[in-house]
């Protein structure tokens, strides 16, 4: 795995632990106070529901990255080797697709709420929505990997098994 | 417009098997009707993110963590001793206590694979060092698996309940009954088979070896109890109480049993993610999905077709039924619910039927589609564990789908069965 990859995914974890223990924090925190202080909050709420929107999506790279995500193997895993690297190609550039319109329109979702205030809390809404940009910039990337690879096994030469 | 959306929805369904993930098949689908019928596409990335800005929702990747938090913490193993020392005396015993194991598991688990994964794991072990053949250990790992998402608390209900604008509290209580009639319908069916395979028993550790039992699983029992206490009181919202039941659940594994280090939790974190990120990637884009099918006005057609055919609620559940359980064996659990939820609720209620029952019907069926091939999440994973073919494991789960069948028909037939308990502890 290249020196990149490696940061990238560090990176990722890193981002997927802050966001998934700030996201429980506020739960918490919004419990205690209201139940032992009798002091009901509004930002935990808001704050919980966008921390959850940035690690559902940071969740999605990392099943990606992890090739996790559910699809139906059924025609695969009765496929011979080569009609499997087309379907695998076939699913990865579905992907990369996916990724595209996912990266274009969430770019322009993204300036559209720059200056959208967000309810309690400090930042904009455009913040909110930057992670739709930026996780399929990632899944994008990693489907064409899979894409690559996956021409490569078709394009190699017919023979026995590695 | 309905049209449209139908030949989408076509080509959706015969590109699944084409192998892409189901979210990108899903997503794709979304888009490409939004692009045909001119509207814009800043919906895409609109409705993808704003299905996670909910406050409900997020006691799903709660409800992973405690899953996740629950196997790492040597809880399962206690759960199944426990359950072997109640009902293991009987014929077939392990496979009994596979079932009880699975009916508390599903106390503090939300989902149908975290059962078969983790307490999974344990149980087909057990039963294979005990004389059990793979294909029955699986089979009733498998079968027994699906009482989890029923009892609560419920992946698939707070999702339900989420996209059908259903009380989440209202149909995780509903689901008591049923759940337990699940496990009492699979031990009267591994009764029947045990006789005719001769399956052996386990020795009565007598009534010492049952406390012992008990006491080693006390803490892990008592994890459903803070939650239904907190959720069922009033006290707490179920995502309060999953944040409440994951803090009970560390504190549980970290330093009363000290099954795992502190230094463990970042990486079951970074799991809990992952997971989240599988289910909410299916979860958003078939928000996505279910907005395009509510623009074509397809649900209105829909039930107007079927309302000249009958008004007659029962006839209509039946005809439901009968969908579901088909979709289910060629469907994933989750992304069916929420494509078919915008289809099938609004003529449900415009008939009368209560939306917590249907609820539970609704999920019921869609849990038996784990175990149906060719689809079959918990087939697969199950299969997995047992070590076995995915054709002999579909096999061996056949006869279990009789018992939880007949447990569809009657919560179908009879709602009070669903409608009971709610009504009785939420009418304060």
């Amino acid at each position: 795995m290249s020196v990149l990859a490696r940061v990238a995914g560090r990176v990722l974890d890193a981002l997927a632990i802050a966001t998934f223990t700030g996201m429980f924090l506020c739960v918490i925190v919004q419990v205690v106070l209201r139940y032992f202080f009798g002091d009901p909050t509004t930002w935990s709420d808001e704050l919980a529901r966008y921390l959850f929107v940035w690690c559902s999506f940071i969740g999605w790279v990392i099943a990606a990255r992890r090739r996790s995500h559910l699809g139906i193997a059924l025609v695969a895993e009765r496929s011979p080797p080569r009609v499997q690297a087309a379907i695998e190609l076939f699913g990865a550039l579905a992907s990369a697709a996916f990724a595209g319109v996912l990266l274009y329109y969430g770019l322009q979702i993204t300036s559209r709420n720059a200056d959208v205030e967000t309810v309690t809390l400090f930042f904009t809404f455009g913040v909110v929505y930057a992670i739709v940009p930026v996780a399929a910039l990632a899944i994008g990337a990693l489907a064409l990997a899979d894409a690559r690879r996956a021409v490569a096994a078709l394009t190699q030469p017919a023979g026995p098994a590695r | 417009m309905i049209t449209l959306i139908l030949a989408v929805l076509a080509a959706w369904f015969v590109a699944l098997f084409l192998g892409p993930t189901i979210y990108a098949a899903m997503g794709l689908a979304g888009f490409a009707f939004l692009f045909l019928s001119g509207i814009p596409g800043i919906v895409v990335p609109q409705k993808i993110a704003m299905a996670a800005n909910s406050f409900p929702l997020l006691a799903a990747p709660l409800f992973i963590l405690m899953g996740n938090v629950m196997n790492s913490a040597g809880i399962s193993y206690r759960i199944f001793d426990f359950a072997t020392a109640l009902v293991g005396w009987m014929r077939g015993g392990l496979c009994h206590a596979n079932i009880i194991g699975s009916v508390i598991f599903a106390g503090m688990s939300g989902s149908a694979v975290a059962d078969a994964a983790g307490l999974g794991t344990v149980e087909i072990a057990a039963m294979k060092k005990e004389g059990y053949d793979a294909d029955t250990a699986a089979a009733i790992t498998a079968a027994s698996a699906t009482i989890g998402p029923i009892i609560p608390p419920s992946l698939p209900m707070i999702v339900y309940g989420v996209a059908a604008e259903t009380s989440i509290g209202a149909l995780f209580i509903a689901g008591i009954v049923p759940g337990l009639l699940m496990a009492v319908a699979l031990m009267l069916m591994v009764r029947a088979l045990a006789v005719r395979m001769n399956l052996p028993r386990h020795p009565f550790p007598g009534a010492a070896g049952l406390w012992i039992a008990f006491r080693r699983a006390f803490w892990a029992l008592m994890a459903p109890v803070v939650l239904f206490g907190g959720m069922f009181s009033g006290v707490f919202t179920p995502t309060e109480a999953a944040a409440v039941a994951v803090a009970y659940a560390l504190v549980l594994g970290l330093f009363v049993y000290r099954e795992f280090p502190l230094s463990a939790l970042p990486r079951i974190i970074v799991d809990t993610v992952e997971t989240t990120g599988v289910v909410m990637a299916l979860v958003m884009t078939a928000a996505l999905l279910g907005y395009c099918i509510s623009v074509s006005r397809m649900p209105q057609e829909f039930g107007a077709t079927l309302t000249r055919l009958t008004t007659n609620p029962l006839v209509y559940l039946a005809i439901v039924n009968v969908l579901l359980l088909v979709v289910g064996c060629f469907m994933e659990a989750l992304s069916a619910m929420l494509v078919l939820i915008p289809i099938l609720v609004p003529t449900a209620l415009a008939l009368g039927i209560d939306p917590v029952q249907f609820g539970l019907v609704f999920v019921l069926n869609l849990m038996i589609g784990t175990i149906t091939p060719p689809v079959g999440v918990v087939l697969y994973v199950t299969a997995k564990v047992a070590d076995i073919s995915f054709e002999r494991m579909s096999r061996a789960v056949a006869p279990y789908l009789i018992p939880l069948v007949a447990v569809l028909v009657l919560i179908t037939l009879w709602p009070p069965l669903t409608l009971w308990l709610p009504g009785l502890l939420l009418a304060k």
